[in-house]
């Protein structure tokens, strides 16, 4: 019974993160900028979220189920590296070298920063 | 109420991409769960998760124009979107530089980025010699039927 209760929250987490990012970068991942800004938002939530969960986590007692809905499935599924490495590789297909540097480095840099911002909250 | 109206609109008339999204996602991420716990390393299988996850997404969005498009969005932004992951990547970097333990943030960020672009151009040249060779198969087959017609014709003479 513990598997079927894990497998049903990583689907059911998984399934509300992937809603979630499919409308954040379908509606902000085309603009002017040429900028996926969609996505640059969804992993900077995700990454944010994924510090909140897991000071959650450590300073609370928390059941597995919750550990495993939130950051196995909700968190994962907001965040994607396969649509990173395509626009970066889009980028640099189209020869914007600085805008891919710029954007790779700002998602890491961020995405490192805002992670260690929020397991500082809890 | 207007604004309202044209959320739920939006659903109504997405409904059926939002689900397909909604089980490639969950179907990612019930298999990045299963290959996380295959391996003892997170790292590693994180690792492992992202370079499939960029090269079926590669794969897929080359090959849009012969996929229905439901099922393309179902692979691509939810199958893969749910199998790679950078939450859990950033987390094991800020847990790598805390450790102090520098070569495995440095492999790791290099290793995850650089072969996960590598993997899409990798993906980006297999869909362009699949998408060019395509009717390989039907020339080959014309080539030897014609070659059977050939020999028959000789040996009626």
């Amino acid at each position: 019974m513990n598997y079927i209760s894990t497998i049903l929250a990583v689907l059911v987490g998984g399934a509300i993160g992937a809603m979630l990012r499919y409308c954040l970068s379908s509606t902000l991942d085309k603009n002017r900028f040429d900028l996926p800004f969609g996505t640059f938002l969804a992993n900077m939530l995700a990454s944010f979220m994924l510090g909140l969960f897991l000071g959650l986590a450590r300073s609370e007692p928390t059941s597995e189920l919750f550990v495993y809905f939130t950051q196995s499935g909700f968190c994962a599924t907001l965040s994607t590296f396969s649509s990173l490495a395509f626009q970066i590789a889009e980028m640099l297909r189209e020869k914007r070298y600085e805008e891919a540097f710029a954007y790779s480095l700002t998602t890491f840099l961020l995405g490192m920063l805002l992670f260690s911002l929020a397991l500082k909250i809890f | 109420m207007n604004r309202v109206k044209t959320i739920l609109n939006f659903i109504y008339v997405r409904q059926l991409h939002f689900s397909a999204v909604a089980l490639g996602g969950a179907l990612g991420a019930l298999t990045r769960t299963a290959i996380c716990s295959i391996f003892e390393s997170q790292i590693l299988a994180v690792f492992i998760c992202n370079v499939l996850g960029s090269f079926l997404l590669s794969i897929a969005i080359e090959l849009r124009r012969h996929i229905h498009p439901d099922i393309e969005n179902m692979v691509s932004v939810g199958f893969c979107g749910g199998l790679s992951i950078f939450a859990t990547f950033s987390k094991d970097s800020v847990q790598a530089l805390a450790d102090e333990q520098y070569l495995i943030f440095v492999l790791n960020l290099f290793g995850n980025f650089a072969i996960c672009v590598l993997t899409v151009f990798l993906a980006h040249a297999l869909a362009t010699y699949l998408r060019n060779h395509r009717n390989w198969l039907r020339k080959r087959r014309r080539a030897i039927s014609q070659k059977l017609k050939l020999s028959r014709k000789a040996k009626t003479r």
